[in-house]
């Protein structure tokens, strides 16, 4: 499906979206098994992201610059016994990308209401 | 068992990833692994915490994998392309249209086509009975049939991974094919394929032999 210039895919706009309520709850940077849960809990879904899928957009995004990764330090990993966490957040673009989507699916929804509102 | 189970899915999530990212350069493809690697730990973890069932975390996982991978495929693709990849000369010989090549995809689609059938017979019309008598009816029918569907779904791969590793799909081809066409002698039809099988990957190899001999042959 082709999508339009700057504009975000439902998935982007929940990774955002995500991205931020776990900001605002207090951790600054996420993993991708921890926006998938974020997801999973806001949508109240049945089932986490697909890997493929998920993972793809995290990419896809990166490359957009709505997210910023690093690696997580080694040392710190390996103190917690597990494997590296590949770690993003939400960049600045990323928060006005997703200001702008909410704006325009606000504007298309007023639209749609007057359309179907009886003259 | 049920640590089993788990231990399998979560075997089966890191075969994928390592099958989808071979032949990419190194620090994209184990990016791609150790991230992947990390969200099965943390999905383990998780649920060890909230004392989720080990079935039904590895369900969940075995879900993650086969629904993302379209995506999988697209990213590899995506990724493939957005770097020069230093290609090995195995990787830079084409895989033009030879007879050789053709003959082994045809007889490898044969022989998967057969395979799925032999797994959909046993699980719906004729249950081996070795495995009926020892698990039961149900279990007996989904044990029967994995002997058609594994080797069917690893045909396939070896299949897709050839069109960027050649030798090693081609291998992963008649690993998955031959033995068990070999097992199941009576059918005739499986081993005859098989052997066509090998006619053919030794034709295609020496092919690809002469073809690396003589540069920009391809």
């Amino acid at each position: 499906m082709r999508r339009k210039a700057d504009t975000l895919l439902p998935l982007e706009a929940s990774i955002l979206d995500a991205g931020l309520q776990v900001r605002l709850g207090g951790v600054p940077e996420f993993h991708g098994f921890l926006i998938a849960k974020a997801i999973k809990d806001q949508q109240a879904a049945r089932l986490l992201t697909a890997h493929g899928t998920l993972y793809k957009a995290l990419d896809r995004m990166e490359q957009a610059g709505l997210l910023a990764s690093r690696w997580e330090d080694p040392l710190a990993a390996a103190a917690a016994n597990r494997p590296r966490r590949r770690l993003y957040q939400v960049t600045v673009v990323g928060e006005a990308a997703l200001a702008q989507a909410r704006t325009t699916a606000g504007v298309r929804a007023v639209s749609l209401r007057r359309g179907l509102a009886p003259s | 068992m049920s640590g089993v189970v788990l231990l399998l899915a979560a075997g089966v999530a890191h075969a994928w990833v390592r099958l989808y990212t071979a032949g990419l350069r190194a620090e994209v493809r184990d990016g791609r692994r150790a991230e992947i690697a990390s969200d099965l730990w943390e999905q383990q973890q998780a649920a060890s915490v909230l004392g989720d069932g080990t079935g039904g975390t590895a369900l969940q996982l075995l879900t993650r994998v086969l629904l993302g991978i379209p995506a999988d495929r697209d990213w590899r693709v995506t990724a493939g392309r957005r770097r020069r990849v230093d290609r090995l000369p195995e990787r830079r010989v084409r895989m033009n249209r030879s007879r050789a090549q053709q003959g082994f995809l045809g007889v490898a689609l044969l022989l998967t086509a057969f395979y799925v059938f032999l797994g959909v017979s046993n699980a719906v019309i004729n249950q081996e009975p070795t495995f009926v008598e020892r698990f039961g009816a149900v279990w007996g029918g989904v044990l029967g049939s994995l002997i058609g569907f594994i080797p069917a779904a690893l045909i396939a791969a070896g299949l897709w991974l050839q069109r960027w590793a050649p030798v090693r799909g081609g291998i992963l081809v008649l690993v998955a094919a031959v033995p068990v066409a070999v097992g199941m002698y009576w059918t005739v039809f499986g081993p005859v394929l098989a052997l066509l099988l090998v006619l053919f990957w030794i034709l295609r190899t020496r092919r690809l032999t002469r073809d690396r001999k003589t540069p920009g042959a391809a």
